[in-house]
C-alpha cells in the first residue's frame, strides 16, 4: 500500500486519549517524520525537537481533531511549518538564501549501503551524487513524491507552494537525474566496449 | 493520457505510472506489457522512468534510525508526564520532576523578563515556548484596567501593568491561567474543572468565586484578597510524595493571603478594608441596644466573615449600644474597645480582644 491509511480504530482511541494508542501513530510515523526532515535540513536537533513538538501538541489538540483528518499528511506539513519557522528566526539562515546553501552529502552517500558492482545499484550510486546536487526543495518534492508517495496537490501543500510550483520542482528535478541515468548508460556501454 | 507521448521524466511523474513501479497490480502489468507490445520503441523512456522512479525511492532511505526514534518517544513521555505546569515550558523539555518546578519557580520568580529574555535567544529550542498557538498572553499597557472574559465566562480585570496568559479555549480538566501584576477574578462556578491561577509561585485554586491576586513582578509578595467564596492558596512546589495543596491555606471572604516568595511562606490576614458580607438590608436590621458583646461579636462574626476571640466569662456583663451599618470593621473595632476599656489584635486573620471585664451594671 502506497498511503498507508491511517487506521481508524487507533485515530479513535487516540483521539479519546489512549496512550498506547498514541505511541503506535508515532511508531508509524516518526521515521518517515525523520526521514522527511533531513531533506528540509542538516540540523538533527532542530528535526528532533520539532518531531518533539509536533507529537506533544497532537496529544494535547487530540480532542480537536476530527475523524476525517488525514494524519499523515497533517504531521507532514506540521513539520515542515516548525522546522521553517524556527529556522527563520535563525539569524544564520536568514543571512544566506536557502537554495543556495550548499547540502552536506558525504555522510549521506557513505551511509548508503549499496552493494557495489551491480550495474543498477552504480546508476543509484550516480543518481545519488546528482539527487545531492538538485537544489534542496527539489529534493525535498522529489522526496514527498517518491518516498513519501503524496500527490502534488498534497506536496504544495506541505511544502506552502502553489500547485505548479510544486510540479515544477518535480519535474525539474526528474530531468536532470534522467540526463544522469542517460549518460551512465552510454558509458556504461562505452566501458563494456572497451574491455573488449 | 497518451503516454506515447511521454518522456521518462513525463512518466516518472505520472501517478500511474509511478503506482506501477512502486506497487505493481495485475490491471497495471497488463496495461504496461500491451503498451510496449504496441509501441517497442519507447522501451527506453519506459526503462528509464522505471530505474528512477526505483532509485529515487531507495536513495531516499536514510541509514538506522531507530535509536534516533526511540530517544524522540523518550522525550515526548518525559514531557507528557503529569506534573500539570510543566505544560508552560513544555520546550524545555529536557528537564523532569522537581528540576521542572524549581525552574518553573524561578522563571517566574524572574518574572516574565526571564521568560521573554529566553524567547529572544537564538537558539531553536526557544520556538518551542511561542509555538503553543493555544495560550494567549494579554498585558495591559494602557492607564485603566481592562476587562477580559474568558472562554468559560470567567472575568478577569486585569489592573495597569499586569499580564496574564491563558488558554483560548480553556481546555483540560483544570481552568489554568498564568498571572503577574494585578488582578481582580470573578470565576464561573464549575465544581468538575477547578479554576487555577499561578502566580510567582504561588498557586490559588478555586471552583467559583472572586477574588484578588497582586503579583508584582519584582515584589517579594504576593497577595490574594477573597471577596466571595473560598479559595484555596499554596506554593508552587510540586511533590510526588505530598499534594502542595495540602500545605497551603484556605481563605474565606475578607481574609488575605500574603505569600513571601523568598521563604514560601504563606501569612493568613484579614483583607485591608474588610466589606460587609451580608445584604444592606439585614446589616440595618443589626442595631443593638445595651445589648451583651457575645451578641454582638458574633454578629461581627457573621457580617464580616470573621472570627472574633474573646473570653465570654471575663466579659459576660460587658454591653454595648451600637449598629452596624456603614462604618468599616476597624473602625467599628477601635469605637467597641474604646468603650469598653480593651483592645484587639489581629492574629491570624482572627480578632483577639483582650479585655479586664466589665462592672456588673446596676
Amino acid at each position: 500500500m502506497l498511503n498507508p491509511c491511517p487506521n481508524t480504530d487507533l485515530w479513535y482511541a487516540f483521539r479519546q486519549g489512549d496512550r498506547a494508542a498514541f505511541q503506535q501513530i508515532y511508531a508509524l510515523y516518526a521515521r518517515d517524520l525523520l526521514n522527511y526532515g533531513f531533506k528540509v535540513t542538516r540540523d538533527v536537533s532542530l528535526i528532533e525537537d520539532s518531531i518533539h513538538d509536533l507529537f506533544i501538541e497532537l496529544w494535547q489538540s487530540r480532542a480537536n481533531l476530527s475523524h476525517t483528518d488525514s494524519i499523515r499528511f497533517y504531521l507532514f506539513r506540521s513539520l515542515r511549518n516548525k522546522i521553517t519557522k524556527t529556522r527563520n528566526r535563525d539569524l544564520f539562515f536568514q543571512a544566506s538564501d536557502i537554495n543556495d546553501a550548499p547540502m552536506v552529502i558525504d555522510d549521506f552517500i557513505i551511509e548508503n549501503t549499496l552493494i557495489e558492482g551491480e550495474e543498477s545499484h552504480r546508476i543509484n550510486q550516480l543518481l545519488l551524487k546528482s539527487f545531492a546536487l538538485l537544489t534542496p526543495r527539489q529534493q525535498e518534492a522529489l522526496n514527498l513524491r517518491f518516498y513519501q508517495h503524496f500527490s502534488n496537490e498534497e506536496i504544495a501543500q506541505i511544502m506552502g507552494v502553489n500547485y505548479q510550483s510544486a510540479c515544477r520542482f518535480i519535474y525539474a528535478g526528474l530531468k536532470t537525474l534522467r540526463e544522469v541515468v542517460r549518460i551512465m548508460c552510454i558509458g556504461l556501454l562505452w566501458v563494456r566496449l572497451e574491455g573488449f | 493520457m497518451n503516454y506515447y507521448l511521454l518522456d521518462a521524466e513525463d512518466l516518472a511523474a505520472d501517478d500511474y505510472f509511478k503506482e506501477w513501479v512502486s506497487s505493481p497490480t495485475p490491471d497495471a502489468d497488463a496495461f504496461w506489457k500491451t503498451f510496449l507490445h504496441d509501441y517497442p520503441e519507447r522501451y527506453y523512456q519506459i526503462e528509464e522512468a522505471r530505474q528512477l522512479v526505483t532509485a529515487l525511492r531507495e536513495i531516499q532511505d536514510q541509514p538506522e534510525q531507530t535509536a534516533r526514534v526511540e530517544g524522540i518517544w523518550k522525550r515526548i513521555e518525559q514531557t507528557l508526564e503529569p506534573a500539570q505546569p510543566a505544560r508552560l515550558i513544555q520546550g524545555i523539555n529536557w528537564l523532569r520532576g522537581w528540576q521542572v518546578a524549581a525552574l518553573l519557580l524561578m522563571t517566574l520568580s524572574a518574572g516574565w523578563l526571564g521568560l521573554n529574555r529566553l524567547k529572544g535567544s537564538p537558539a531553536p529550542k526557544d520556538g518551542l515556548v511561542q509555538a503553543n498557538n493555544d495560550w494567549i498572553e494579554t498585558l495591559n499597557e494602557a492607564s485603566q484596567s481592562m476587562q477580559i472574559q474568558l472562554a468559560d465566562g470567567s472575568l478577569v480585570k486585569l489592573l495597569q501593568g499586569g499580564r496574564l496568559r491563558y488558554r483560548k479555549e480553556l481546555v483540560g480538566p483544570q481552568r489554568e491561567v498564568y498571572l503577574t501584576g494585578e488582578a481582580f477574578f470573578q470565576v464561573r462556578k464549575n465544581p468538575t474543572r477547578p479554576f487555577i491561577v499561578y502566580a510567582n509561585g504561588l498557586v490559588t485554586k478555586v471552583l467559583g468565586t472572586s477574588f484578588r491576586i497582586n503579583a508584582p513582578v519584582n515584589a517579594s509578595t504576593v497577595t490574594v484578597d477573597v471577596k466571595t467564596g473560598r479559595v484555596s492558596v499554596y506554593a508552587n512546589q510540586p511533590s510526588r510524595v505530598q499534594d502542595p495543596e495540602s500545605k497551603g491555606m484556605v481563605l474565606t471572604p475578607n481574609q488575605k493571603a500574603v505569600f513571601h516568595r523568598d521563604a514560601a511562606t504563606l501569612d493568613k490576614i484579614l483583607v485591608d478594608s474588610p466589606s460587609l458580607l451580608i445584604s444592606r438590608k439585614e446589616s440595618q436590621q443589626f442595631v443593638f441596644e445595651d445589648t451583651p458583646v457575645a451578641q454582638i461579636f458574633s454578629a461581627i462574626e457573621r457580617a464580616y466573615g470573621v472570627d472574633v476571640i474573646f473570653d465570654e466569662e471575663v466579659m459576660q456583663h460587658c454591653s454595648l449600644t451600637l449598629s452596624l451599618d456603614d462604618e468599616d470593621l476597624f473602625q467599628k473595632l477601635d469605637v467597641i474597645c474604646k468603650v469598653l476599656n480593651a483592645q484587639y489584635k489581629l492574629i491570624d486573620a482572627q480578632i483577639v480582644i483582650y479585655s479586664e471585664g466589665c462592672r456588673k451594671s446596676m
